[in-house]
């Protein structure tokens, strides 16, 4: 507990309470400094462990099978400790960090349920978190929720987490995910159910040397004028190995949907490696569909007119590699307040690396 | 002290190409020149040899600022000496905010213990946005990603007025721009042209005439086969309008531009 007060500090956000959970505890933190305003508690409770068939939901599709296996596989077995959290439609947007960090043992759980109408900005930020984490999200009906999945910087470990969203009718949700250190395996995925669902998804990897990160994304059109975006951007230094496979599927229930997807790597070395798998799978006529892929260096020319005003080459590579990772960053920022406490930080950090 | 780029006997190739041969031209602070030619001439070659683009090689002249070899300098270190070059296609920077970026490259060239703060530069290029009558929302768009051609060309003239160049070479700044933009584009370049006074050349490259309805140059060049081969005043620049290239060309005893092209090549 005292590690998260820090971190919380550290990041600026002593005056919002916050969530705490791990394998062994499950506590509502209050906010260390005194809120500019009273903040409501919502409900946070146990839950039933699931079985091992609603577990194995969270496992990734086919990918894991055909390419390259990942160095860690996510388990989608043994004990899981489950939680719920309910946010309830309020006046205003609720910003809510929520640290899980489960060392070792048992796998950590979490139920999100968004109310109809409901909107809420929740960050996770995973500590150094070896257990395998599983979120469960619903957004319900004309709610909105930005769910960012941050790895702590500095909290050297293996992140596995697996996320899965269902949005609603005219829900939207909007995903963040940032790992600045190192390696990790998440999977994600998002089922549009509802008429006029939507889901923007970012992803920024910075993929150091000898680490590995791997990103699977699927999003399922289950309704019609639903849209999503899907936009991964990995950096990779010296020996590290990127892995972004993204999967849009648009059954015929998806009339008039719009599914977009982009996976960028910048390489930093000869050596680093990295893949995209996009997939698109579509059983409708009546739909827009896009992917776009690039794996490559630094365009010379960007490099050439950063410098032609004045910045050094190190200063231009350096600023074309925060840019590369921004867009996820940029929108955490976007998100609330406490948002752009937290991106501050990221891009302090992110100085520090590159 | 008022600047001076002596550019002299310059040639440059591009992939094993000659582009430029023998290329003689000086530009001093409080003077406009404008270079004109045909396209393909090498006028966007000259620029980009001055500014140090990697892909051009110079292989024979010399080119000094202010008396020292700007030939030995990297590109960032001929910034910071006081050139700056308007590009024809300036790059796109994805997730570099405008403002991010104009911040950085104003601190590059200021003392490293003497930084900009945020609202003096904030200031500055509100009022700069605003003398461009570019969108108020400029600064946090990422760096000329999905600009129009015109936004782009409005960019570069942003970062002109804030970086304030010593010798600023301007390449079709004119390109893309409507009537409106030109305008506006001409009104600050004039403006500059006056409040800088001898602290500032300017080297105009285009195209058409049209720019220089709106500021005026004191020396109008003409680029053709890899030099300049004539050189005048506005006059100049008025009969290249009316007759085009062709007399000039005879009158020089030069090819077509077609035929030049096959010597190139071979
Ligand atoms: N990579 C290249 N190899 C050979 N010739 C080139 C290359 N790039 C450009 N050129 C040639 O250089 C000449 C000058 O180009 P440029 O300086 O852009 O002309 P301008 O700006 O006057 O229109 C053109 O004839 C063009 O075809
Ligand atoms: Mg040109």
């Amino acid at each position: 507990m005292i590690l998260i007060d820090e971190t919380r500090r550290t990041l600026g956000l002593a005056v919002w309470p916050a969530v705490a959970l791990s394998g062994k505890e499950r506590s509502w933190l209050e906010p260390l400094d005194p809120p500019a305003a009273p903040v409501s508690r919502p409900q946070l409770c146990g839950a039933a462990a699931p079985d091992p068939a609603e577990l194995s939901r969270f496992r990734a599709l086919e990918t894991e099978a055909k390419h390259r296996a990942p160095a860690r596989p996510l388990p989608c077995c043994g004990r899981v400790r489950a939680t719920r959290l309910r946010l309830a439609a309020e006046a205003g947007r609720r910003f809510l960090p929520v640290f899980i960090s489960g060392e070792r043992g048992d796998g950590t759980l979490l139920y999100l349920d968004v109310a109809p109408g409901a909107s809420a900005h929740v960050v996770l930020l995973t500590l150094a978190s070896e257990a395998p984490i599983y979120i469960d999200v619903t957004v319900g009906e004309n709610a909105h929720l930005q769910l960012d999945i941050i790895k702590c910087p500095g909290h050297d470990s293996w992140q596995l987490l697996s996320w899965r969203a269902t949005v609603e009718r005219f829900a939207s949700l909007v995903h963040n995910s940032v790992d600045l250190d190192s390696s990790a395996y998440q999977v994600g995925q998002v089922i549009l159910a509802g008429e006029g669902a939507e889901l923007t998804s970012r992803a920024a990897a910075l993929i150091q040397s000898f680490e590995e990160q791997r990103l699977d994304v699927t999003v399922t059109h289950g309704a019609a004028h639903s849209r999503s975006l899907v936009e991964n951007h990995g950096v990779v230094q010296e020996r590290g190995h990127g892995f972004f496979a993204v999967r849009g599927r648009m059954p015929q229930a998806a009339v008039a949907g719009d599914c977009r997807q982009e996976s960028r790597f910048l390489m930093l070395s000869p050596q680093a490696e990295a893949h995209s798998y996009p997939v698109l799978e579509i059983d409708q006529y009546d739909v827009a569909a896009g992917h776009a892929a690039s794996v490559g260096g630094i365009e010379p020319e960007t490099l050439y007119y950063l410098q032609s005003r004045g910045l050094g080459e190190q200063d231009a590579q350096r600023l074309v590699t925060t840019g590369f990772l921004s867009p996820a960053i940029h929108a955490i920022g976007a998100g609330s307040e406490g948002g752009a406490l937290i991106a501050d930080c990221l891009f302090a950090g992110l100085a520090e690396r590159i | 002290m008022k600047p001076e780029l002596i550019i002299e006997r310059l040639t440059c190739q591009i992939d094993g190409t000659v582009i430029l041969r023998d290329l003689d031209l000086t530009v001093r602070g409080g003077e406009v020149h404008a270079i004109m030619g045909p396209n393909g001439t090498g006028k966007s070659t000259l620029a980009a040899a001055l500014m140090g683009n990697p892909r051009y090689t110079v292989t024979a002249g010399s080119v000094t600022l202010d008396g020292a070899d700007l030939l030995v300098r990297t590109v960032d270190e001929r910034a910071r000496a006081g050139l700056f070059l308007a590009m024809q296609y300036p790059s796109e920077v994805s997730g570099v905010t405008n403002a991010d970026f104009l911040r950085t490259a104003i601190n590059a060239r200021r003392p490293e213990d003497q930084p900009l703060g945020l609202f003096p530069f904030r200031r500055r290029l509100k009022e700069a946005v605003a003398a461009l009558e570019m969108n108020e929302n400029l600064p946090d768009r990422y760096l000329n990603e999905g600009f129009s051609g015109g936004e782009r060309k409005r960019n570069e003239i942003l970062q002109m007025l804030l970086l304030e160049p010593r010798i600023a070479i301007l390449d079709e700044i004119d390109s893309g721009l409507d009537i409106d933009a030109l305008r506006v584009v001409g009104a600050n370049l004039t403006r500059m042209v006056a409040e800088r006074g001898e602290e500032m050349g300017l080297l105009l490259i285009t195209h058409y005439r049209r720019l220089l309805d709106h500021i005026r140059p004191d020396f109008v060049h003409v680029l053709m086969d890899g030099r300049i081969v004539r050189s005048g005043d506005m006059e100049l620049a008025d009969r290249l309008e009316r007759d085009g290239y062709d007399w000039l060309r005879e009158e020089l005893g030069l090819r077509h531009l077609s035929d030049s092209h096959c010597e190139a090549d071979t």
